[in-house]
């Protein structure tokens, strides 16, 4: 089992402002004028605030999907129909975790404090490095099983399109303890806050198809918003 | 109204704290909403005219404005950081009861779930409305929201939740509370919950942002 692991400089990290406005609301950079200059100097203190890490690790048994389920050697992952359609071509996967480091989350919340405005405009940011970081390790993934002549899926996450966060235990507990130095709470939250994991597929027959986010019932989620 | 009510209303509508906040940058060396409130009660204005006549106000047009896509939520907080502001100077005259609030509030979010920043933003946009707000933290369980109503038993409830494995609680934290207070008012929010949720276990309400939920609070009392 190929295990990597990665510190990733700030500057790999893309971080947008006009993306992280249309994240709060703001249609445009007109319309959040009055707060562009908050945005400025929280996203110039952000990167001394994070310890951007990720990592993945490639899983080569034989992988079934039968039931709405993802099943490979003793485990199985209640991955739902939604997924299952978009991982049916796959032979091998990984799953990956990425972090923005707990500093961050100490960071936001005691700016909410003082500055409840500038801890929003924080948090927000905090979530588009995250999933910047994301981006920053499925490429990583898609390089590695290209180089085998494999294609990849898109990226899925428990508590998303359908699959339980609860599937997070059994996720974490194929992982190296404290991975990228996130942990696990009972209830299924990551600590660091800002975190993300997730599974990419990969086959030779593998494709990355669009988020279905029509039929997906979660209608406060991200991905809605970014498609 | 007052031309000093009418400049308070402003600076919270606007977001001006005190003359020392850069925000908004046109108002930049002005009084702000700290000042105007002390000059205000300077003047003999009593604090519910203050309250009713100026913040309320500031903050129900700058809730217009979030709930025409006009403003987002930094501009629905700085306005209630400047209402905080303005409030500090009025809170001897809650406490002596020649102000009043128009309720209490209990908010938490509940057992086995640290998010708050959805917390928190209800929190201040309520005081902005003028409730009295008890903050639980995170991570609350059924008897720290119990033991609060004991104390405030005319009070309201909100609680949050984020992950699907935590709103999952609310409906036994909801069932229990009502066992003890069958007539309190608990309403629920979280990026994860809908109104169909609210109503399956029990709830009084979900609301999707703190200014279609203080509209609705405003309605019912």
């Amino acid at each position: 089992m190929d295990i990597f692991q990665f510190i990733i400089p700030f500057s790999e990290i893309s971080l947008d402002r006009k993306s992280v406005l249309r994240d709060i609301g703001y249609p445009d950079e007109e319309s959040a004028k009055d707060i562009i200059h908050i945005y400025d100097i929280i996203a110039g203190q952000a990167e001394k605030e994070t310890e951007i890490k990720a990592g993945f690790i490639i899983f080569e048994q034989n992988v079934s999907l039968n039931n709405n389920c993802l099943i490979f050697g003793d485990h199985k992952f209640l991955t739902g129909q939604v997924i299952n359609n978009q991982l049916n071509k796959i032979e091998v996967f990984a799953l990956f975790a990425a972090t923005i480091g707990i500093d961050f989350d100490k960071w936001s919340s005691s700016l909410f404090e003082k500055d409840p405005a500038a801890g929003f405009i924080a948090d927000i940011i905090g979530s588009s490095i995250v999933e910047s970081a994301a981006d920053w390790i499925e490429s990583k993934i898609n390089n590695y099983f290209s180089e085998k002549g494999m294609g990849c899926t898109n990226r899925f996450s428990p508590g998303y399109c359908g699959w339980p966060v609860t599937d997070q235990k059994i996720f974490f507990s194929l992982l190296p303890e404290n991975f990228c130095g996130i942990t696990l709470t009972e209830s299924c939250l990551m600590i660091p806050k800002k975190s993300v994991s997730g599974i990419i597929g990969a086959g030779k027959h593998a494709i990355k198809k669009d988020y279905q986010c029509k039929i997906c019932n979660m209608e406060n989620c991200f991905k809605r918003k970014q498609h | 109204m007052n031309e000093i009510l009418e400049k308070l209303a402003y600076c919270i509508e606007r977001g001006k704290i005190d003359k020392n906040s850069n925000y908004p940058k046109d108002l930049a060396g002005h009084d702000g909403a700290s000042e105007l409130t002390r000059t205000a009660l300077e003047l003999s204005i009593p604090a519910n005219d203050i309250l009713k006549n100026a913040l309320m106000i500031g903050m129900n047009r700058i809730g217009e404005k979030f709930g025409q896509g006009r403003a987002f939520i930094p501009e629905l907080l700085l306005s209630a950081k400047a209402m905080n502001a303005a409030m500090s100077h009025l809170k001897i005259y809650f406490d002596n009861g020649e102000a009043t609030y128009r309720g209490t509030f209990i908010v938490g979010t509940v057992a086995g779930d640290l998010h708050d920043i959805g917390k928190n933003i209800v929190k201040m946009v309520l005081e902005g409305d003028g409730w009295k707000v008890i903050d639980l933290g995170v991570d609350v369980k059924t008897e720290q929201f119990i033991n609060a109503l004991n104390q405030n038993p005319d009070g309201f409830i909100g609680m949050s939740a984020l992950l699907t494995t935590t709103m999952i609680n609310m409906e036994k934290i909801v069932t229990d509370i009502k066992i003890i207070h069958p007539k309190v008012k608990i309403f629920v929010g979280g990026a994860p919950l809908s109104t169909d949720f609210s109503r399956r276990i029990g709830a009084d309400g979900y609301f999707p942002d703190p200014h279609e939920f203080t509209k609705y609070l405003q309605g019912i009392l």
